[in-house]
Formats: C-alpha cells, structure tokens, sequence
C-alpha cells in the first residue's frame, strides 16, 4: 500500500484546524465534482525529498519554478550534452512541479519533441529522468499540459512491454493520468493498443506493476463512453464461470480475518470494491445466463465484522455491506437461515437507528428474511424485532416507516400471534401517526383492518395455508 | 455494535435449513417482494464511498516502491565487457541493462525497448530469408501489439502505424532499413528538433565495437569472471528472476557460480558444431564453412558480438543459407557456461 503524503504543516493547533478545514473543502470539492459526473483524480510519483541524511522526515524545501528563459536554457543545454544531463534534467523536473512553470514548458517550441527524444534515448538515467518529467506534466490539473503529452503515448505503451520495474510504473502511472484527462486522450491511446499492451503487464511478477496496471485500468472505466466502448468487451458470464464468484467471497474472508490483527489502516479501501463487485454480479441479469449462487456463511460472518469495524469511522462500508446482505437473502433461504442461527439479528437491529439508507437497507434484509415463512418470522419475533420495529414506525421519513409497514405485513402474515403483540406494546397509537400521510394510508388501514382488529385478536388458526386474507379495497 | 461472542471463529457447520414458504406474490396494498438490487454506476448511493476512495488517491504519497529495494548498494559497474557504466542502486543497473544490453541486436548494435521490436528488427534488417519472402507476401507485421495485420512493405506498414493506430510518424522504432541516424555535427545555437536525441546510441556503440575486437594475446582460457562485489548473488537474484529471453535459457544453476553445470542441450550442439573449423585465419578468427555454420547469435556481450558480426559476413559471403533460428542470450555471467572451443578467443 502506498503511505500517506506526511503532514507539511506544523502539528500545532492551528495547523491541525487549518488542516481539517482543508480536508473539509476538499470533500465538498469532490462531492460536488462527482454530483456532475466529473469525478477524477490522478496519481503522482514523486521523489520523496522530506527525508533528512538519517532517515527522518524533514522540511520540505520546495524547488522554485522557472522562467521560461530558464527552460530554454535547460534544454539547450541537455541536448549540447555540455553539462551533466541528468543533473540538468533533475533541475527540470522539479521546476516542472509547478503550474507555471509547466505551462511554459509547453508553450515552448520544441520542448515536447526534445523531451521525447530524451525520453526515447538508450541512455538508461536520461531516459528515467525525463520519464519523471513526464510523469510530473501528465498530473498536470491544466488540461492544455497533460494533452501536450500526447506525443508521447505511443512510446509509453511501447515501453510496457519492457522489464525495468521503475520504469515500467512510471510509464503505467503517467498513462493513468492521462488517459483520464479527456476524450481525445482516449480517441488516441484505444487504437494506439493500450488494452492488449496493458494485457501483457498482467503477466509481470512485480507487485508495483501490477498495483499500475490496476491504477490505469481503473482511469479507463470512469470514463463516460467506458459503458458502451469498453465494458461491453468485459464478459460478465464469462468471469462468472471462471469462477470469480468464489475467488471473491475467499477475499473478503481473508479481509476479515485481518481485521482482528493489529490495525491495518486503509483496509476498507480494498473491502469496498470487492464488495461491490460481488453485489453486481449477484445482480446479474437472469437473462443473460445462470443466476449467480453463493453458498458460503462464512461470508455473512465477514459481513457483519466489517460492519462492527466500520461504524464508527467508515459508515459508507455498512451501507454496501448490507447491500451485499440484501443480494444473498432475497433469494437464498440458507442466507436467511444463516442470519438466524448465527445469532445476527440483534446485530442487525442495532442498525436501525442508524442513517436513513443503513435503516432502509437493514429492513429490507429483514423484509427479506420475514418473507421466507413461519419458521423464519418465529424466530424474528424471537429476537425481539417487534420493539425495534415500534422505533422505527415511531419515525418521520416515508420510506422508512413504509418499509417498517411492509415488515409488519409479512410479520403478521405468518405470524398471527405478533398481532397481539404488536397490540399490547401500544403499536396502534404509533400506526395512527401515519394514517394521514398519502403514501402510508393505504398501507395502515391494511394492517389495522386485516389484523388489528380488537375482534381478531383470538388468532386465525395457524393450521390454515393461506393465512392472508384479502383486506377490502 | 454487538456480534455474539466467539462469531469470528465459527466454522463452517452443516446446519438445518429452515422450511420455507412458497412465495407468492405481494398482496395489495403492499408491494414488498424480495430482490437483488442493483445501482447504476452514477448513483449516489456510491457517493461516500467514491469520495473516500478518492481522498485517498488525492493524498497519496511519493515513492510507491518500497524503502528497501532502493538501498543504496556500494558501486559497481555494468558487467558487460566495455560498459563502464557505474551504479550504486540495483534498480539503476536493471534499467540500463535492460534498455541498452537486454534487448540489442548484435548485428548492427541498435537497442531495442522489447524483446518484440528486437526480433521484428533482426528479422527485417538481417534476415536474407526475410527479404526474399518478402517478395511473394506481405511479410511487414504491424508493431502494436494485438494487430494481426502485415503489409508488403515498410513504407505500408508505417502508412498503417499513422492511420489506423495513430503512431506518430517519426516514431523511433520503425526506422526504414535505408536511413541512417544523423551523428552530431555541430551543437546547436537554438533548440534543434531535427536532431534526433537517440544521441549517443550509434557513436556510443561504436565506441564499444571498437574497443571490443579480439585481441589474441588477451586471450583468456577460462572464461569464469566472479562476479565482483558483495551484490553478486543479489544481482544474480535479480538478473534471473526477470525473464531471460527467447531461445535457449541460461543453464538454472546460475545460482552457484562455483558449479557451472552442463549446458542445456543445443547450446552444446551449437558449439560442438563449432567445433570443427575448417580454417583458422591468421587473425586467430575461425572461419566456418557452410555446413558448419551453426546458428545466428543474437547477444548481449560484446565479446562474441563482434565474431558474430564477422559470422554474418562470412555468411552472406559464402552463399548459404540462411538459418537464423534460436538465439543465444547471452548474461554478464553465461560466459562461465559456455565451454569456448579452441580457437575461438574472446575478451571476456
């Protein structure tokens, strides 16, 4: 895993304020980005020049930009060959951490093409070198710099067939920058073979290439054509008979058990994608092939650790793992099985209070588990589901108190003797809250009518099959 | 939130399903019916987990390798004969050997990025066979990877590089056969751009020619170098660990330089039938007839380079035809495989 940029401020008060409101506008920065469909972020590798003679993290000394007299010289100078190049090229690419000093450069005739030619060369320490430089215009946040580095492009790729780790990271990551950059970047590297080129990393031994090629890939699929120009090459069925199902569910077992060892930050980063991706191939439509089956408990114990873990500090991790839950309990009856024997449903209830998606999905689970029958609902009333419902009835938000409405249906549906229950818990002064709202009323006079009656309070018998009864219209 | 005790260790158990009811459809008014959910990828209900993710790929740090394998290493220098670079990083070495050694055509010394764009090069630069097919069918292969296309010529070929793959059209490795790189002539007053920057590949080459012809009196009988320094089993760890290259693969006992084990089985065949010149020219060169001709070398060491380019002339003088088949690759270290047959010298 890559380590966090260490802190460039102070650690004292202010600096920890300052720091947090940064972090604050930052996220709403993102937030508002992604609300527009225009979330991108790129990946800079950067020589770590914080580090003191012994090791310790030291203070920064940023590198000044340069003039644009200052470049020129530079390259004259790399291409006379008459000072030592790499030095030269070191000063160049520090200037070239800055914006200006970035635009300049490309302003500047003939600087891409000689910053290529370096980049092609034999010579093993000029060609690192202006890769870096590279590397530093493709993270440029000026589209017109990064796009500049379009000449450049059909070497890169070329390159990553070649076995020098560094360099092969280097080019990978630089690729990822631009190949989120814009659509021309795009137009240029998918028939320049950037798939099949990056196909060949997958065969590297190196970890850090293959953490490159997961990089570029990942800048690939949020593209906005990625849906009809890139995906559908991505053979879902395919995957799916390979076996991936199972590989995934075996990572996220491993996952959990991390987490009882000492903290290991950041793992919640590799627990959302994979939960994701087995949420959507569960989801897979029906039509297309076989449905999706997983068998593995073990699966819902991991769940519910992650969902411990994170509460508090990662919520969003709750709301996709109950996602997942909900994808293995509608239709799977050993999932809902499972969740009872293992002694989940107290867990799951101390969801409820939590935010308005968590609820929603925590009752939709235990929509999904009532649903299954008699036995299962027996064993929800068991658990003591009813107050934990009353709760929620008890709430304001219409989706909320609707699902709770369902729940309380499939409930006494199998379970008559809920009913009263409910009844004797003042449950029918909490319904009547909601008898005005429009998109509940139809709902409570159901329940009210169908079993709450005072007169239906002796149960309808338990031995009948069909125990719903049509409540009038 | 509170899981029952001892949850994480809980084995897989068979345990009894319960029955479950038929499903039937939901009855009025109520809709609920179970189903797998699924959210479009610009969903909102990816929104936190996105912005986490890209909080952290926003703060993100410096030096993605790891600490260790950058350690400084006391000097040392490239192993191949007349190479004088000199590193102190394992990483610094393993990309000048890859960029300038790994993959470089022993005719005409020109580096190569890919094992590839080697082979594709040795084939339509030096291969006589090549050029005669060539006549009948479309022999030039496209360079991008995962395009099947060949062409009848260079010329086509790189018309198809630039329209349909977007390649530029000075693009490096696809230099057609007759045009030669232009050496420094003067320095430049302003930024020159037609000055290709592959700068010293040619002069630097040469310079490794020249200084690499066989001398007899050097001629060295045992051909082992240790390898110097404390680095050499980590070097070797390194060198081997990465791919070795087409053909005939370097003896698997490369890791115990004081045992060189028998040479895999061609590779004897190779010098066995080297064994034999028919003359020896007065420069102390084997001459080979034909017949004896073993196999087009395609190295990395300089030494048998320079024989090689002497082979391929005596080849084309001579009339025969053309093998080219498997190469040898040769390492820093194969040298203390090879059994060098009498008469052959080299400079090692």
């Amino acid at each position: 895993m890559w380590s966090r940029r260490s802190s460039r401020y102070r650690h004292d008060a202010s600096g920890l304020e300052e720091l947090r409101a940064r972090r604050r506008e930052q996220e709403s920065a993102l937030r508002k980005a992604r609300r527009q469909q225009q979330l991108v972020s790129k990946r800079l590798l950067r020589e770590d020049s914080l580090v003191n003679g012994d090791g310790q993290p030291g203070v920064e000394i940023a590198a000044e930009p340069l003039s644009e007299q200052e470049v020129l010289q530079l390259l004259r100078d790399v291409q006379r060959g008459t000072e030592e190049r790499k030095k030269l090229l070191s000063r160049l690419r520090q200037g070239l951490q800055h914006k200006e000093t970035q635009q300049k450069f490309v302003r500047l005739e003939g600087s891409m093409r000689v910053l290529i030619g370096l980049f092609t060369s034999s010579m093993a320490n000029i060609q690192m070198e202006a890769a870096r430089c590279l590397h530093e215009l493709s993270h440029s946040s000026d589209p017109t710099v990064a796009e500049a580095c379009l000449p450049a492009t059909s070497y890169l790729l070329t390159y990553l067939s070649g076995h020098s780790v560094e360099f092969t990271e280097l080019c990978l990551y630089t690729l990822g920058n631009l190949v989120v950059e814009s659509d021309a970047v795009r137009k240029q590297l998918l028939p320049q073979g950037i798939i099949p080129a990056l196909a060949s990393c997958i065969q590297s031994p190196h970890v850090a290439v293959l953490e490159g090629l997961g990089y570029v890939l990942s800048q690939l699929l949020q593209a906005r054509e990625a849906p009809t120009k890139i995906i559908p090459h991505v053979n879902n069925m395919l995957l799916i008979s390979q076996g991936i199902v199972s590989t995934l569910v075996l990572l996220l077992l491993e996952l959990a058990s991390m987490m009882s060892k000492a903290a290991t930050g950041g793992l919640e980063l590799l627990i959302c994608p994979v939960l994701r991706c087995l949420s959507n191939l569960l989801a897979e439509d029906e039509t297309e092939g076989c449905k999706v089956q997983i068998q593995d408990e073990r699966l819902l114990v991991a769940l519910f650790l992650f969902m411990q873990y994170f509460l508090q500090q990662h919520p969003f991790l709750v709301q996709e793992c109950l996602w997942l839950l909900n994808n293995l309990t509608a239709d799977e009856p050993i999932f809902c099985s499972a969740v009872l024997t293992l002694d989940l449903i107290p867990a799951l209830l101390q969801l409820l209070p939590c935010s308005r998606m968590v609820t929603l999905l925590a009752l939709t689970v235990l929509c999904n588990i009532a649903e299954k029958g008699p036995a299962y609902c027996h064993q929800l009333h068991q658990k003591a589901l009813l107050p934990s419902l009353l709760s929620t009835l008890a709430l304001s938000d219409g989706q909320v108190v609707g699902q709770s409405l369902e729940l309380l249906h499939l409930l006494f549906l199998h379970l008559p003797e809920a009913a009263d229950d409910f009844l004797s818990q003042a449950g029918l002064q909490v319904l009547e809250k909601h008898q005005d709202n429009p998109q509940l009323q139809e709902r409570v006079r159901a329940l009210r009518e169908t079993y709450l009656q005072p007169a239906a309070v002796s149960p309808i018998s338990r031995d009948s099959a069909s125990a719903a009864v049509l409540p009038s219209s | 939130m509170l899981l029952p005790p001892e949850l994480s260790v809980s084995l897989r158990v068979e345990r009894p399903l319960l029955p479950v009811w038929p499903r039937t459809p939901p009855r009025a008014p109520f809709g609920f019916s179970p189903s797998r959910l699924r959210f479009h990828r610009q969903h909102e209900f990816f929104e936190d987990g996105d912005i986490h993710r890209h909080l952290y790929l926003q703060d993100i740090l410096t030096n993605v390798t790891e600490v260790t394998e950058r350690s400084k290493v006391s000097e040392f220098c490239c192993h191949i004969v007349g190479c004088c670079q000199v590193f102190d990083t394992l990483e610094g070495y393993e990309h000048h050997y890859n960029t300038l050694h790994r993959n470089m055509c022993s005719f005409c010394k020109r580096s190569f990025p890919s094992g590839h764009l080697l082979d594709t090069h040795i084939l339509e630069w030096h291969d006589s066979l090549f050029q005669i097919m060539a006549e009948k069918q479309n022999m030039y292969q496209c360079l991008v990877e995962g395009c099947a296309e060949k062409f009848k010529s260079s010329k086509d070929r790189k018309d198809h590089l630039v329209k349909v793959h977007l390649y530029p059209s000075d693009f490096r490795f696809d230099k057609p056969k007759k045009a030669k790189s232009t050496k420094h002539s003067k320095p430049p007053s302003k930024l020159d751009v037609s000055m290709p920057m592959d700068v010293n590949v040619e002069t630097y080459e040469q310079l490794q020619v020249d200084s690499m012809e066989i001398c007899p009196s050097e001629s060295v009988e045992n051909p082992t170098q240790p390898v110097s320094g404390p680095i050499s089993s980590l070097q070797e760890k390194k060198l081997y660990k990465s791919r070795i290259g087409r053909g005939l693969q370097a003896p698997a006992a490369g890791r115990e330089p004081s045992a060189p084990q028998p040479n895999p089985r061609s590779q004897r065949d190779l010098l066995d039938a080297s064994r034999k010149p028919s003359q020896v020219s007065t420069a102390g060169t084997p001459h080979l007839a034909p017949q004896q001709v073993p196999l087009a070398f395609r190295v990395g060491g300089e030494g048998l380079s320079a024989r090689c380019w002497r082979l391929q002339a005596s080849l084309h003088g001579s009339g025969s035809s053309h093998l080219g088949l498997p190469y040898i690759p040769i390492f820093p270290d194969v040298f203390r495989y090879l059994k060098i047959p009498p008469g052959w010298q080299f400079k090692n």
